[in-house]
């Protein structure tokens, strides 16, 4: 009956009951999330040595040597914008197409649901390798079968050359995570309520004005999200690009995360590092205020 | 000439047969209701008619023309969806205008038709809205102003006053009613309410399990059903079916009374079918006991319980019986409806001389 009551609250009170059960939560939050956070913030204001932690104060000065002498971070900044921006949008087309594909009734469908999410499952580290092997300017299968088919009669250099580099780095990324927008997208297409293609066909719209007016008006919402989210993280992305291209020919791909690894653990300058972070962090904060803006203007 | 012909129309999806073999041919200008229980095809058959799914077999002709392959929107046809499916981002004059506007009508004649629309439907202070703003019976009034606008040869319409209220479904049925008036188009109407079938159309298809049980106007199909299952779907009270027996010299007899003479051979036992404004109560006849007594105001239903089953009776409002009361009740000869009782069929005119005053 009082089973409630009777359950010993060793003298805590109801007030305190809630504080103590969100505590570890919000310990691990702030663990995880606030404290690197500040952490960034201060040490972007020292001049820190990564092997020794020697730190001296020197305000916004590795924020003046950033934006000034060298010219790296626009160079880097161009760079990254531009490679989310190419990469998110062949990400988009793919996935969309694929997402399309999968929501009709194909041959095999749910095996090909399945296989279609594999490259966003399989490692960085194994995909990147895989794609070196296919890229080899001797062995790799692309230069062999383009050669093969009279495309090319000289193996291409698809890593060390640009722009070969900057493209396929925005192929593999496209590769590896478009299976994101058709997780996203599928689950949205599959709610669309089959009468309004119905009523789109019998209102004389075609295969392409059905997309347009009952598809893309109803798959808008999570693209936005889509866009959102993967626009962080293809703006932050390292390991791909590390991997892949090492940010070369020269510098040819390197990103802004590339330059905070190797201001800290190349140039072991720990503070210009988190200067690099937190640019880009503002960066960011100013895609995602015009975002919401944009957002907020169109409902 | 006809509007619509299905000549031997089947569908099957896999292994289920939906359709079994529909004939049917649809006068121009008629408003005819597919009727019918839940799952027995209806909607399959609309929508081969719109050219959203393809007969398996048979053949679909619109104003003579067979239609089989051409695509839905080469049809002429106009659709009112169940849901309505309207296009949510679009407001409703946008929604309105779609179906012009893929079809290359100019804009400013566009806007003209739209308008005319509207104010035939009075949506003019809705066109800015979008169609979740609107309410159930809106929403309708815009699917049917998008079917509308078009100006099509045929208008296909299923269930649409399904999801509303009493009161706005009456009043859209009246709307519907006086369109159709107006602009005599053929339409075809899908529903299982029996009320709406019978008070809207000029023809009734009665279906169940994928077959056309009876094609006629709403009079022919309520006074002369051509079988059990017409029977007791048409009419509300349902018709009460008792068990007869036919006696020497075609005496017909309901719980051992004698209620017609009928042209069959002793020993038969027809299925007799009696509806409830054809029951009066009598100081002769059939022996019953009162069971429920449901008063309406203007009249009383009131079932009455013999030996050979359930009869319910429409009597008058003001009528005083008490349920445990003992009875007697008569029907005229004419209105009594006999259907085999095995299979079920009508059995041909027992009593030809008194039929024709109601048929
Ligand atoms: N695409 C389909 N695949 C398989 N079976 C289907 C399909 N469409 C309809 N059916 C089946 O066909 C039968 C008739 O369906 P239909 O929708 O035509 O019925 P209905 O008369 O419109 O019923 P209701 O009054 O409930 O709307 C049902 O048993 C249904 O399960
Ligand atoms: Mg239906």
């Amino acid at each position: 009956m009082s089973a409630a009551a009777a359950i010993p609250r060793a003298g805590i009170s109801d007030r305190l009951l809630g504080p103590l059960l969100i505590a570890p939560v919000v310990v691990v939050l702030g663990a995880v999330i606030a404290y690197p956070l500040f952490a960034a913030l201060a040490l972007s204001l020292f001049a820190v040595d990564t092997l020794t932690l020697d730190a001296q104060w020197v305000g916004l000065g590795n924020f003046g040597e950033l934006l000034g002498s060298d010219g790296r971070f626009w160079t880097a900044l161009v760079v990254t914008l531009v490679w989310t921006a190419a990469t998110l949008a062949l990400q988009l087309v793919l996935g969309i197409a694929m997402a399309l594909l999968l929501n009709r009734d194909i041959w095999m469908r749910s095996l090909a649901r399945s296989l279609v999410l594999f490259p966003y499952f399989i490692s960085t580290v194994v995909a990147v390798l895989v794609w070196r092997w296919l890229f080899n300017d001797f062995f790799g299968l692309i230069n062999l079968a383009l050669i093969g088919g009279g495309v090319i009669d000289a193996p291409v250099d698809w890593l060390g050359s640009m722009p070969n580099a900057f493209v396929s780095l925005v192929v593999v990324g496209a590769w590896k995570f478009f299976p994101f927008v058709v997780i996203a997208v599928l689950a949205r297409l599959q709610s669309i309520p089959e009468s309004l293609y119905e009523a789109a066909r019998l209102d004389g719209a075609g295969v392409w004005a059905r997309f347009r007016d009952v598809t893309l008006p109803q798959i808008g919402e999570v693209l936005g999200i889509v866009v959102l989210l993967r626009a962080i993280w293809d703006f932050k992305e390292f390991d791909l690009i590390f991997l892949l291209t090492g940010g070369g020919p020269i510098d040819a791909t390197r990103t802004l995360p590339l330059i905070v690894y190797q201001e800290a653990f190349g140039l072991n300058r720990m503070g210009m590092a988190a200067a690099y972070a937190v640019s880009m962090m503002i960066v960011m904060l100013g895609f995602f205020a015009a975002y919401r803006a944009a957002v907020r203007g169109r409902a | 000439m006809s509007a619509i012909d299905l000549v031997g129309v089947r569908k099957q999806f896999g292994e289920t047969q939906v359709v079994r073999g529909v004939d049917l041919a649809v006068p121009s200008g008629a408003f005819l209701s597919l009727l019918g229980p839940s799952g027995c095809g209806k909607t399959t058959l609309l929508r081969m008619l719109a050219g959203l799914e393809t007969p398996s077999e048979g053949e679909i002709r619109i104003d003579g023309a067979v239609v089989n392959a051409v695509p839905p929107g080469a049809r002429d046809i106009a659709m009112v969806f169940q849901s309505y499916a309207l296009y949510p981002q679009m407001t409703v004059a946008q929604n309105i205008a779609y179906p012009l506007r893929k079809r290359g009508v100019p804009k400013g004649e566009r806007a003209g038709r739209v308008a005319a629309v509207a104010e035939m439907l009075q949506l003019g202070p809705l066109l800015e809205r979008k169609p979740r703003q609107l309410s159930g019976g809106q929403q309708q009034r815009v699917a049917l102003g998008r079917a509308l606008v078009r100006e099509p040869r045929i208008f296909l319409l299923d269930e649409p006053l399904s999801n509303l209220d009493a009161t706005l479904r009456s009043h859209m049925r009246a709307e519907l009613i006086e369109l159709h008036r107006r602009i005599g188009r053929t339409m075809v109407y899908v529903t299982h309410d029996q009320l709406e079938a019978m008070t809207m159309s000029t023809h009734i298809a009665v279906i169940d399990g994928g077959v056309v049980q009876q094609f006629g106007t709403p009079q022919q199909v309520y006074r002369r059903p051509v079988n059990r299952m017409v029977a007791g779907f048409i009419g509300t009270p349902a018709m009460a079916f008792v068990e007869g027996r036919v006696g020497e010299g075609g005496a017909l007899t309901l719980a051992g009374t004698r209620v017609a003479t009928v042209d069959a051979a002793p020993g038969a036992t027809p299925v007799i079918g009696i509806r409830a404004e054809d029951v009066r109560l009598a100081e002769i006849g059939v022996p019953a006991r009162v069971g429920l007594v449901e008063p309406i105001g203007h009249e009383t239903l009131v079932r009455l319980h013999c030996d050979a089953g359930i009869v319910t009776a429409r009597l008058p409002g003001d009528t005083a019986v008490q349920p445990g009361e003992q009875v007697h009740f008569t029907a005229d000869a004419g209105r009594l409806h006999l259907f085999d009782p095995i299979g079920g069929e009508r059995l041909t005119d027992p009593y030809q001389g008194n039929e024709r005053d109601h048929g």
